[in-house]
């Protein structure tokens, strides 16, 4: 075979070189025909290397295994900075400071009714330092470079997070899960190709997949799994109007959505579409139920704080705010 | 020609215009080729793969027999033959599959890319198996303390060799510091989990707690706690294999030891030897987690070694 006619510059990634013109002319994948096949042709075999010279650059191994780049809006540090105000705000709801925290500002708990500063280490006052800790460090990080080159620092501390919350329930596993699998769609497909990446899509839609369809509980119940469940409820037994406008069906149908995409992905259908569907997917997976549970609670906005609280309480509300950072430290990681 | 073959998908390569040393990305399957490289050898054996996938379907059958079965009075194939309940169908279906998996992968039948797999059915039966709603083949610790029981151990087991011992700190640190928060930011009513643990000790000295409490109890949380600070310091740099010894250890003690206390607190433990083998080897291999963090840890160790083969 002729390695001119069917090469590409190299993406000299892997070795740490700039790429471009120095690279040298890349292989091209034989099927093992043998050292009989001449590996350079000379006269009439050399003259369309000199057209393709004429016509410019070789096609490079970006766009061999094309990398279709992350838009603005699905980048880590963008993705952090949101997860953060996100956080900001169900914290001031009182996300931290559990149900039975005063129902003032999340702050008054750390004031005296003289005005003194006060910290005791229960709970409430542990759990509420905590989360301004939270929201202020996925804030900075993304200005931080030397921080959040390190994808794995944001992942373990968004897993601190989720430690201190009570057991997971397959919603709130559905939640995270929604998010490590829309990561990984972006990483696999936004990023430069690559077989980690796409193992990492393997295992996310995987999860997913098991939270969606495997039959939990109910013995003798055929529509036990989490999406037959929501799908029953649509379509036979609920009113579907008042069924599509519930949190958890939000929940379980997007879910599906990056569970079908990240199968397409997965198997070599992906593409720019893909990024696209994941990132929107993944902001509503966040925001959808938030406004959906807002709208439930009679959105109140004249109270804000008590629209704040109805959204906190109604729903897996710390897994949606470690959602965003979760996702953006799982790319970040998966680019480093 | 010169031919370089991918060490992951096996593309062949034309590569006599490259010089050795360097590297290209696979168009097939995207990984890092570097030109020159001897082909990694084949893993033919993992010997803790083959230890988590006995572990896996003994626990099974320790589960489900007809002789002295603690949860199924039938063999686990039985089960798939009549009216049994669809979750208990596919709860079992998926734990035979991740223990033969297992097997399968520890001998070297699998392909290369074969952790994938099993570090994705341990995931799914980590996920599944610790929801307080499942009935069958029920695993009592912590999805969240589970999954960092699997990354300290992964990391420990990955600790041993030079290649791969940057990662294995990473995921020892990681795991490590997951389980030290829990003790320092949980609570128990209004103490934290830390004091009370603290506290449980000083009742142990001053006679409090029976014998029974301190074995099911205090020793295994102070074995985590003691597992998480192990995998603190490694990620920060200490290591060897005494330490890797010690924290591999003591995870153990934290899955294993409720199930032996369970057993040595019987009455007369000889008297039904074969339901009390059941009973407590269920409860040891596959209530404590056992089985599913030796899958999920040497899965995962075993996919980092290979990746790292192949870059």
């Amino acid at each position: 075979m002729n390695a001119d006619e069917e090469g590409f510059d190299l993406d000299t990634q892997h070795d740490g070189k700039a790429g471009g013109s120095a690279s040298p002319a890349a292989p091209a994948p034989t099927p093992a025909r043998g050292p009989e096949h001449p590996v350079e042709r000379r006269g009439a075999a050399a003259r369309p290397a000199a057209r393709r010279a004429a016509r410019g650059p070789a096609p490079t191994a970006e766009s061999a295994e094309p990398s279709h780049g992350l838009p603005f809006l699905f980048r880590p540090g963008f993705l952090l900075v949101l997860g953060a105000l996100v956080l900001a705000v169900l914290w001031a709801g009182g996300l931290f400071s559990g149900p039975d925290a005063s129902a003032d500002w999340p702050w008054t708990l750390f004031q005296t009714e003289g005005g003194a500063v006060t910290f005791t280490w229960d709970a409430a006052h542990v759990f509420t330092a905590l989360g301004a800790f939270f929201a202020v460090f996925f804030l900075l990080t993304p200005f931080g470079p030397a921080i959040r080159s390190r994808g794995a620092t944001v992942l373990t501390v968004a897993a601190l997070g989720l430690v201190i919350f009570p057991p997971m329930t397959i919603l709130d596993r559905m939640v995270v899960l929604l998010g490590l699998a829309a990561a990984a769609i972006l990483a696999h497909e936004g990023l430069h190709g690559g077989s980690g990446r796409r193992a990492f899509v393997f295992v996310m839609v995987l999860l997913l997949g098991a939270c969606l369809f495997l039959p939990i509980q109910s013995p003798g119940d055929a529509f036990d799994a989490q999406a037959l469940r929501v799908g029953n409820d649509l379509f036979v037994d609920g009113d579907f109007g008042e069924v599509l406008l519930q949190p958890r069906t939000a929940v379980v149908l997007l879910s599906c959505v990056v569970f079908a995409v990240g199968l397409l992905s997965w198997i070599g259908l992906g593409g720019r579409w893909s990024v696209w569907v994941a990132g929107i997917a993944l902001y509503l997976g966040v925001f959808g139920p938030m406004l959906l549970a807002w709208r439930a609670s009679g959105a109140d906005y004249a109270t804000c704080h008590d629209g704040l609280r109805s959204v906190v309480q109604g729903l897996p509300a710390a897994f949606l705010a470690f959602t965003l950072p979760v996702a953006a430290g799982a790319i970040d990681a998966a680019r480093s | 020609m010169k031919v370089q073959p991918c060490p992951s998908c096996g593309a062949r390569y034309n590569v006599e215009r490259l010089s050795d040393g360097s590297t290209f990305e696979c168009r097939r399957c995207g990984q890092a080729v570097r030109v020159g490289a001897a082909e990694p050898p084949p893993r033919p054996f993992s010997a803790g793969l083959l230890l988590a996938g006995v572990t896996m379907i003994l626990g099974l059958l320790l589960y489900a027999n007809p002789r002295f079965g603690f949860g199924e009075s039938r063999w686990p194939w039985e089960l798939l033959q009549d009216g049994t309940a669809l979750s208990t169908k596919v709860t079992i279906l998926l734990w035979a599959a991740a223990g033969l998996w297992g097997l399968i992968s520890a001998l070297g039948i699998a392909p290369r890319s074969r952790s994938v797999l099993t570090v994705g059915l341990a995931c799914v039966l980590i996920l599944t198996c610790t929801l307080p709603e499942v009935a069958e083949l029920r695993v009592d610790t912590p999805l969240l303390a589970l999954f960092a029981m699997v990354a300290l151990g992964a990391g420990l087991l990955l600790l041993g060799d030079p290649a791969t011992a940057p990662l294995g700190r990473v995921l020892a640190f990681g795991g490590g510091l997951l389980i030290t928060w829990w003790f320092a930011f949980s609570f128990e009513e209004t103490t934290p989990y830390l004091v009370k643990t603290v506290e449980d000790v000083r009742g142990v000295f001053a006679g409090h707690l029976t014998a029974g409490e301190v074995t099911r109890q205090i020793v295994p949380n102070l074995a985590l706690l003691l597992a998480g600070l192990v995998g603190v310091l490694a990620g920060l740099g200490a290591g060897g294999r005494g330490w890797v010894g010690t924290g591999m250890t003591l995870l153990l003690v934290v899955l294993l030891l409720p199930a032996v206390a369970g057993l040595l607190e019987e009455d007369d433990p000889w008297s039904d030897a074969a339901s009390l083998v059941a009973e407590h080897g269920t409860a040891a291999l596959v209530t404590s987690g056992l089985a599913l963090w030796l899958l999920a840890s040497h899965a995962v160790a075993d996919l980092a070694r290979n990746w790292k083969d192949t870059r």
